[in-house]
This record gives C-alpha cells, structure tokens and sequence, in this order.
C-alpha cells in the first residue's frame, strides 16, 4: 500500500477538526509539513538536473531545502524560480514542525497549525503538485 | 481653552489607540482622520513641531508616506527631540519602511537625547532590524542603573548571539525587513500589534538556527500564506544567495476573511 503527500495533508485536516486539542494540532502541523516535503521531493526529482547541495553532511530535509534554494536549472525556466520560493517557505515550515515535535514547553495554538496548513496549499500551488 | 500641547498630546493619544487598531490603511476622505488633520492645523500657529508631528502621524494612517515625510522634517527643523524622531520612527515602521526606520534608531541613541523615549519604543526596535543598536543601549540604560524589567533582554542578547553567529548586522536584518514591508504596502495593510514577532531560535534540537521573523495580519491565514508566498519571490529576486540566519513570514490572524 503506498501512500501520497495529499494523504499527509488529508490526516493533517482530520486532525484540525472542532474542538483539536493542543496534540492534535501540533501532529496536524508535522503531517503539513511531511506533505509539503514530500511534494517539493517529487519536484525536485522531475527537475533535468539536482539542485546544487554544499559540501557536508546533511539530513535528507536540509539537503533537499538546500537543492531547491540552489537550483542549476536555467534561470529562464519558470521552474528554478518555483524551486528557490518552495525551499525557501520550507525552511520557516520544518522550524514549526520541529517546534510542534520538540519544544513541548513552547505555546503552540491553532494559528500556528493553520498558518502551516495554508503555506502548504501555497506551496502546492508554487510546485503545480 | 487647552494649552496647545495638551492639545497636541491629546490628538497623538488618539493617533496611537488608532494604529494600534488599524489593520489597513485609511480612505484618504476618512472622516475621523480630516476632523484630527483640521484641529491638528489650528495649532500650527501656536505649536508647529507638534502639530507637524500629528499631521504626519494623520498621514501614515493613510499609508502617505511622502507627505507623512515631509511633515516630519518640517518638524524636525523646529525641533530635534527625542520625542519627535520617536513618532517618526513608529511612522517609518509601520508604513514597512524597515531600513529607513533602523537609519532613525540610530539617531535616537545620540547620548545628547533623553534614552527614555527610546525605553517605549526599544522593546519592539528588533522590528526593523535594530538588535545590536538596542543591545547596546541595554548597555547604556545598565551602567545608569535604569529599570528594564518591560524590556525583553534576553531575547535581544541571544538575537545578538545568533547574529554574530551568522555574520549579520542590523543593517542586513533591516534589507530583509524591507521586502516584507515592500509586501503589506502592496496590500495596503499595517501589520497587527505593537511590532513583528521574533522568535530567536537557538536551541539544539532545531536543525534550522536564526532569526525568524512574522508579521500578524488582519486577513485570512489563506490570504496571508498568498503574501508570504509573494515575500518569498521578492526575496528570492533580491538576494542571491538568500541571506542566512533570518527569516521573514506573514501569519493571518482573520481580523476580516478575504
């Protein structure tokens, strides 16, 4: 059984439902943004050629928002702008996703899932995913 | 009859409850604003730095930024005060003029000008870029055994930290800034609250370090996601590489849905 990034944001929105309490909206933010990944990783494996990644040793999220920052397509196709745009929202996307994971002290409410959910229909909309 | 300043005082008063309230820039026919402007006009003769100082105020609530301007620098060739360049500066910022706003904070801190205006409005300096200029004036408020309790001292020495960290400067903050200035200009809006939003992120566990900066907005987080997207191009327009270290985004709040 396979699953898409479509599905990640269906189960975000499960989540978000009336009345979410603040686990549910900080799991409804990580789906968001595991969607948003997984729709910039399918981009960017369509691309003629990989983003250009730094030396060094990366996790598979900073490789990726490194590549589309660093795209080596050619500037005139409509796809390297797309690239750096979508890489640079994932950066602020990943920092909500780890805040909801790991700063269990820090105030997280339902603007911030929804802010999320909204960047990542941006983000569909920047990729034509 | 009230003194002129009183006058003047109070007409500032009203100016300030009403950008804190404003979500986007007024008719330039608003009703309420032309009242203000004519009894601002009154005072010209008895009181003209003052009375400059509302009308450029008046001017920024309906997103005039020349004519706000040049009030200002009537003004200011009548007086120079701390006070003065204060409004000024909370004009600049909330037009989104980030750089030009960071330009005055640094007029500010001249130690022949009174630091407790600056006390009001330090707290929210970061909004325009002006991190290390306020950490120094902590400095300064420090060594006169001043109170600081309102004022958020951590949060300026760990941006100081991650700023030194990433080899930016409060200039760089404000040319980021700019952009989403540039942007909510664009849309005709004011940001919501006092300033942006900063959150300093510095702990181990974010694999993403910086300065992230937001700006609420009184419209649907859909409409703010379409800014921020926009932001984004801006910015990616500007700098090559994008900076690092920063970071700048809209949050819709939903003061009206669009």
């Amino acid at each position: 059984m396979s699953c898409t990034p479509s599905d990640f944001e269906t189960c975000g929105e499960a989540l978000l439902a009336e009345g979410a309490a603040e686990i549910d909206i900080r799991c409804a933010t990580s789906r968001f943004y595991y969607s948003a990944f997984h729709s910039a990783l399918s981009f960017h494996a369509t691309l003629p050629s990989p983003g250009a990644a730094p030396a060094g040793s990366f996790g598979v999220h900073e490789s990726l928002i490194k590549q589309l920052i660093n795209p080596t397509i050619k500037n005139g196709d409509s796809r390297f702008g797309a690239s750096r745009k979508a890489g640079y929202m994932l950066i602020e996307m990943r920092k909500n996703r780890v805040k909801a994971d790991y700063d269990l002290d820090a105030s997280f409410g339902d603007a911030d899932a929804l802010k999320t959910q909204a960047d990542l229909k941006q983000i569909q909309t920047i990729l034509g995913t | 009859m009230p003194a002129p300043q009183t006058i003047a005082q109070e007409l500032q008063e009203k100016i300030y409850s009403l950008i804190k309230q404003a979500v986007e820039y007024r008719d330039e026919a608003d009703f309420e604003l032309a009242s203000m402007a004519r009894d601002a006009r009154k005072l010209l003769a008895a009181d003209a730095a003052s009375a400059h100082v509302v009308l450029g105020m008046l001017e920024c609530l309906k997103g005039k930024k020349d004519t706000s301007d040049r009030h200002f620098e009537s003004a200011r060739s009548l007086n120079a005060s701390a006070g003065l360049l204060s409004n000024w500066w909370c004009a600049k910022l909330n037009l989104g003029y980030m750089s030009e706003a960071e330009a005055v904070t640094s007029a500010m801190l001249d130690p022949r000008l009174d630091i407790n205006s600056f006390l009001t409005t330090g707290p929210i300096a970061f909004t325009c870029g002006s991190i290390k200029a306020t950490c120094d004036l902590i400095d300064r408020a420090n060594a006169m055994n001043t109170d600081l309790k309102s004022f958020p001292v951590e949060t300026y020495r760990r941006a100081q930290t991650l700023m030194n960290e990433f080899g930016l400067s409060d200039r760089d903050l404000a040319q980021v800034l700019d952009v989403a200035g540039e942007v909510l200009r664009e849309h005709k809006l004011f940001y919501a609250g006092p300033g942006a939003k900063l959150e300093v992120v510095d702990a181990p566990f974010y694999p993403d370090r910086g300065l992230y900066f937001s700006f609420d907005v009184g419209t649907s987080a859909a409409h703010a996601a379409g800014m921020y997207a926009e932001l984004a191009g801006k910015l990616c327009d500007k700098f090559d590489p994008l900076p690092e270290g920063v970071h700048v985004s809209f949050r819709g709040i939903g003061a009206h849905q669009q």
